[in-house]
């Protein structure tokens, strides 16, 4: 290829790398303000949102760090993250790949029942709900995980049956001709193809388990297993009637998204250009 | 199939795992204690106390062997919708709260909030007949629904020393005795020349109650640090769509159930009283303070990120703003950003431009303007359908919790606040519970009618119209003050035909 | 083929259905039944669930009452102009990052951050950044550039609309992107070769090769941001908690149970039927229609 062609892509990748800082620094304004207000008092905050800190103390962390029990209320949102993470994947993927496989009306029925059910709000179906986890005892950190694996299946088996069509039939059908089994040709053959888009049913998911307040709230209530933004809102509850703890809010934050940041580093690199029609033509 | 074996085992594995695991850690009350004696379930929507709450539960389990589980909510959100869940499941709770007259009839109409007064039981009744009628949980007066978990009130609070660096040290106390008696045009009078004092360093001096009091010559101590009277937190619909208009509410109905068992000609007579109520909001909110300089009505009035409940407590605590309306619930924030400043804190009634003809409580001009409103923010209810055992645990519970050494133990050490039957023998410490008891020992307090207003009307209604339309304008005119007024009563009839 | 999936159908959905039904059908199902009562929350006005019967009556309440319609048009709106920004914007960080090499991760990290922090703080600081940053920093007579459309953005209707755009693209562009890039990454890399090869330009390559095959992706994402924009609720309520004529359907339906005593959560899920069914329609629509666009192997 010519040398003008080269020039040509040097150009691109330099007005592609400002617009992407350009947007990164507006993306990550917002999350300064938390890091720096993280460091300050109730006073500091109130007055002067934008300032640097007085003084750079830990002390607001330390304290956050306390105030929600971190370790104990990590444990339990990883507990529940993953048992649910676990089910969701298991069932979605088995799920989303069948009823792409298998063409039939069913199947688009199937499909589009847990797409419409990505539709309801979750007040519609709160009452129902909470009444039938009681009338089960479910009302514990089983049924969290349970209601987790209910409300993320209908996202992951959206996601899965999308990106299960681009692979084609070719490998299922010389796996079987081979003599493997369904469960051997799904978990060996299939599921390590569509790596990419289970890792983005885990951080989409997980994220918004480990995030989410209502239901870990009307499930688990004040009693001592509390997850981390149970442990939170707890903390801001009890500090006061009225007003917002600020001191404790923003370190509590930064420190509770820090192993989600941690987790997403990690996962990413499963992001990778990898499924390439070559390999699986062959 | 060796290998169909081998996934099922693992599918197995995964459901024993998180069996185990949730049956390790979940809770499980219920199950392992219920059959000796029933676990008494409680619902504590102060969640402020939800640590101390817990405490009293565990010392009541301690003494009688009775099992407590408690769920505490806070009560700045929305406590309903938990209770609700709660009151559905198969545990629903024994003692629930329950935040007045507003909430009554859906547990009412439910059949799950019991009836004290038809209750037998002496020692629960003696409770039950100590409370005094007008903070009744009581639709007609008659029945009696709930008691009281404690009295609250407000006022203007204001700081001590602040008056002293004002007027000198000698005249601090004085000052601020003339302030709780003195009428609306001598404290709006004495608002205006702290204005001119802030702004100028001098001003004529004030007169209260016919006594002249002149300001420092210099500006001293925490004077320096005023830019405005009152710190006003626009962004808070409740200060004046509920607070400051209770205020004027007291002029035509004396508590919560004459406001709930309104007529629509007493709704016309709050007319003026509401005009009056309009002016007194222009003046506050025409001289506000801010975090960094005197506030301006208009559009930065009401942004949350200047003029929210936070904000306001922190130009209070720094001494920008010398007077916060706002009740005995702030103590902990203002304490939270300057001690001293919480611990010197006392309150004084809020005052609006009453005329003899607009009040028809029997009240005088000079009475409403020198109490401030007192009342029980949250009830402890029974639920009428929770197991005979459960409502006999409920009331053991209440007769343990009123016990006068668990009165001042639980709801005035522990809790912090004022319990409803407080006398002599109870021993307060916090400022601001003081100045309260003062005023109820002179019986200058007034009621909370705007617990009997139709639901939101107060807050979400008439609140929300003024910070809407008006509190972003900058002047406003006679015929404001009457729109204002017509509004909330229109309104008020509306909602009321409605339902 | 066929036959050998057909063998193992119900066995591999089982436990997803289970699930489904225990957590989401059954209970929508009992919601919606309770919709055609006046039901209270913990019991029915009237005694039991038949003598509390309405019919219709809540639909017709729903529909009767104003707020609720202007609730529907304004999030329709928000919907309308949430979809088309979060898509474009995702769609170009998605595209961007897939021409670079170095630093992808970080990028690819940061974008994707604000979707990590939870709910509580967020309020606080999109306030800020709206009522002080906009409004007396940036857009102010005496800032950067005068705008006065920036300012106070949360005191008005139309205003509050846009900043309620300004606030999702920031925190949900981000997220949409993954899945685009996760649908780049599957398209095979030996097509844009070829294409090169043709002699095609990069734009051409993205309508011919590009686009048709991130078909899938761009029905997920249209689909997720019209669902998401639909349900809008907890950013509504902590930019301007329905203030200002701005309440979106999913705070409509929360207020309609706490502006009324005894609470009516009877019209308050009839009125979720009714946003279901106007949601369900539009989006299954939409799926039907960028599915079909959609190339299979």
């Amino acid at each position: 290829m010519d040398k003008s062609f080269f020039i040509k892509r040097k150009i691109a990748n330099a007005i592609i790398y400002t617009v992407l800082t350009a947007i990164a620094v507006y993306t990550l304004m917002p999350m300064l303000f938390l890091l720096l207000n993280s460091f300050k008092s109730q006073s500091e905050i109130i007055r002067n949102p934008l300032a640097f800190p007085e003084v750079w103390t830990t002390e607001y962390l330390t304290r956050a760090f306390d105030a929600i029990s971190f370790p104990r209320a990590l444990g339990y949102t990883v507990l529940i993250a993953v048992c649910s993470l676990v089910l969701i994947v298991l069932f979605s993927s088995l799920c989303g790949w069948v009823i792409t496989r298998y063409k039939s009306k069913i199947s688009t029925v199937i499909y589009l029942l847990f797409v419409s059910a990505m539709l309801i709000p979750f007040q519609a179906v709160m009452y129902p709900l909470m009444n039938m986890m009681d009338w089960a005892g479910l009302k514990n950190i089983f049924g969290l995980i349970i209601m987790y694996a209910g409300f993320g299946l209908s996202l992951s088996i959206f996601l899965y049956s999308g990106f299960f069509k681009t692979i084609p039939y070719g490998v299922e059908e010389a796996a079987l001709i081979d003599g493997a089994n369904i469960f051997r040709m799904f978990f060996f053959i299939v599921f390590p193809l569509v790596k990419g888009i289970t890792v983005t049913v885990l951080i989409l998911n997980g994220m918004w388990i480990w995030n989410d307040y209502l239901l870990p709230y009307l499930t688990l209530g004040t009693s001592e297993s509390k997850t981390l933004v149970l442990e939170l809102f707890y903390a801001k509850m009890t500090s006061g009637q009225f007003g917002n703890p600020w001191e404790l809010i923003f370190p509590a934050v930064l420190i509770s998204v820090i192993p989600m940041i941690i987790v997403f580093l990690f996962l990413q690199k499963y992001f990778v250009k990898g499924v390439s029609a070559g390999a699986i033509k062959s | 199939m060796q290998k169909k074996i081998k996934l099922k085992a693992m599918f197995t594995a995964v459901f024993v795992v998180c069996a185990m695991l949730s049956g390790c850690l979940g809770n499980k009350p219920d199950t392992s204690q219920s059959q000796a004696k029933e676990t008494l379930y409680l619902f504590n929507s102060k969640g402020e106390n939800a640590q101390q709450f817990k405490k009293m539960c565990d010392d009541f389990t301690a003494e009688t062997g009775i099992p407590t589980s408690p769920f505490s909510v806070g009560s700045g959100q929305d406590a309903l919708e938990p209770l609700r869940t709660q009151m559905n499941s198969k545990n629903p709770p024994a003692i629930f709260s329950m935040q007045g007259l507003k909430e009554l009839p859906e547990w009412k109409e439910g059949g799950r909030v019991l009836d004290l007064s038809t209750v037998q039981d002496a020692e629960f009744k003696a409770i039950v007949d100590s409370i005094p009628d007008s903070m009744k949980l009581s639709a007609d007066g008659k029945e009696s629904y709930g008691i009281p978990f404690n009295v609250e009130g407000y006022g203007y609070m204001v700081d001590k020393q602040m008056l002293n660096d004002l007027f000198g040290e000698e005249n601090g106390q004085k000052i601020l005795d003339e302030l709780k008696t003195c009428s609306y045009d001598d404290f709006t009078a004495f608002c205006l020349a702290v204005t001119d004092y802030i702004n100028t360093s001098a001003a004529q001096p004030v007169i209260l109650n016919g006594n002249s009091y002149s300001f420092n010559t210099q500006k001293t101590g925490l004077a320096q640090k005023l830019n405005g009277v009152f710190a006003f937190a626009g962004a808070e619909k409740w200060t004046y769509g509920d607070h400051l208009i209770n205020v004027a509410m007291n002029a035509v109905f004396p508590d919560s159930r004459s406001a709930e068992n309104t007529t629509a000609a007493q709704v016309d007579e709050l007319k003026t009283p509401f005009v009056a109520y309009a002016k007194g909001l222009d003046f506050v909110s025409s001289h506000a303070a801010g975090l960094k300089a005197a506030a301006k009505r208009g559009s930065d009035l009401i942004s949350q990120a200047n003029f929210g409940y936070d904000q306001s407590i922190q130009m209070y605590a720094d001494s920008n703003a010398l007077f916060l309306q706002q009740g005995n619930w702030a103590y902990s924030n203002i304490s939270k950003v300057n001690d001293e400043v919480a611990r010197r804190s006392v309150f004084i009634p809020v005052k609006l431009p009453f005329t003899k003809d607009m009040i028809k409580t029997g009240k005088s001009v000079e009475d409403i303007n020198s109490s401030i409103p007192v009342y029980v923010p949250n009830y402890y209810t029974i639920n009428a359908k929770a197991s005979e055992t459960a409502q006999k645990q409920a009331m053991q519970f209440l007769v343990w919790l009123y016990k006068p050494e668990n009165v001042q133990k639980y709801i005035v050490d522990s809790f912090e606040s004022i319990p409803f039957n407080a006398d002599e023998s109870i021993n307060i410490k916090n400022s601001l519970s003081v100045s309260i008891l003062e005023y109820m020992e002179k019986d200058k307090i007034l009621g909370a009618p705007y617990h009997g207003a139709p639901n939101i009307w107060s807050s979400e209604v008439v609140g929300k119209e003024i910070m809407e339309k008006y509190l972003v304008k900058e002047n406003w005119s006679e015929s404001d003050y009457e729109a204002i007024s017509s509004f909330a009563v229109d309104q008020w009839k509306q909602m009321k035909n409605i339902k | 083929m066929e036959k050998y999936y057909r063998k193992w159908f119900w066995l591999l959905i089982m436990p997803s259905m289970l699930l489904f039904f225990f957590v989401i059908a059954i209970p929508f199902i009992v919601g919606t039944l309770y919709s055609f009562t006046s039901w209270r929350g913990t019991y029915f006005a009237g005694g039991s669930f038949l003598n509390s019967f309405v019919g219709f009556g809540n639909y017709i309440k729903a529909f009767s009452d104003e707020r609720f319609i202007h609730s529907l048009v304004y999030t329709s709106l928000y919907t309308l102009a949430a979809v088309v920004a979060i898509n474009l914007v995702a769609l170009a960080f998605s595209l961007m990052l897939n021409n670079i090499k170095k630093g992808v991760g970080i990028y690819r990290t940061i974008f994707f951050l604000p979707n990590m922090l939870g709910g509580l703080a967020m309020g606080f600081v999109w306030q800020f950044i709206f009522q002080v940053v906009y409004t007396e920093i940036l857009f102010s007579p005496d800032g950067l550039f005068h705008a006065e459309f920036l300012r106070y953005m949360t005191q008005n209707t139309t205003k509050a609309l846009f900043a309620l755009v300004i606030m999702t693209v920031w925190q949900s562009a981000g997220y949409m992107m993954l899945i685009y890039i996760s649908g780049l990454n599957s398209i095979p890399g030996d097509l844009y070769e070829a294409a090169q090869i043709d002699g095609a330009g990069p734009v051409r390559r993205f309508f011919k090769v590009t686009l048709p095959l991130l078909m899938p992706s761009v029905t997920i994402v249209l689909f997720l941001t019209l669902a998401n924009s639909f349900k809008l609720l907890d950013q509504n309520v902590a930019l301007t908690n329905g203030n200002f004529n701005t309440r979106l359907i999913a705070l409509q339906i929360l207020r309609t149970v706490q502006d009324n005593t005894p609470p009516d959560y009877g019209t308050a899920q009839a009125q979720a039927v009714i946003f279901f069914v106007i949601v369900a329609v539009i989006s299954l629509f939409q799926v039907s229609v960028t599915r079909r666009k959609e190339v299979e192997y």
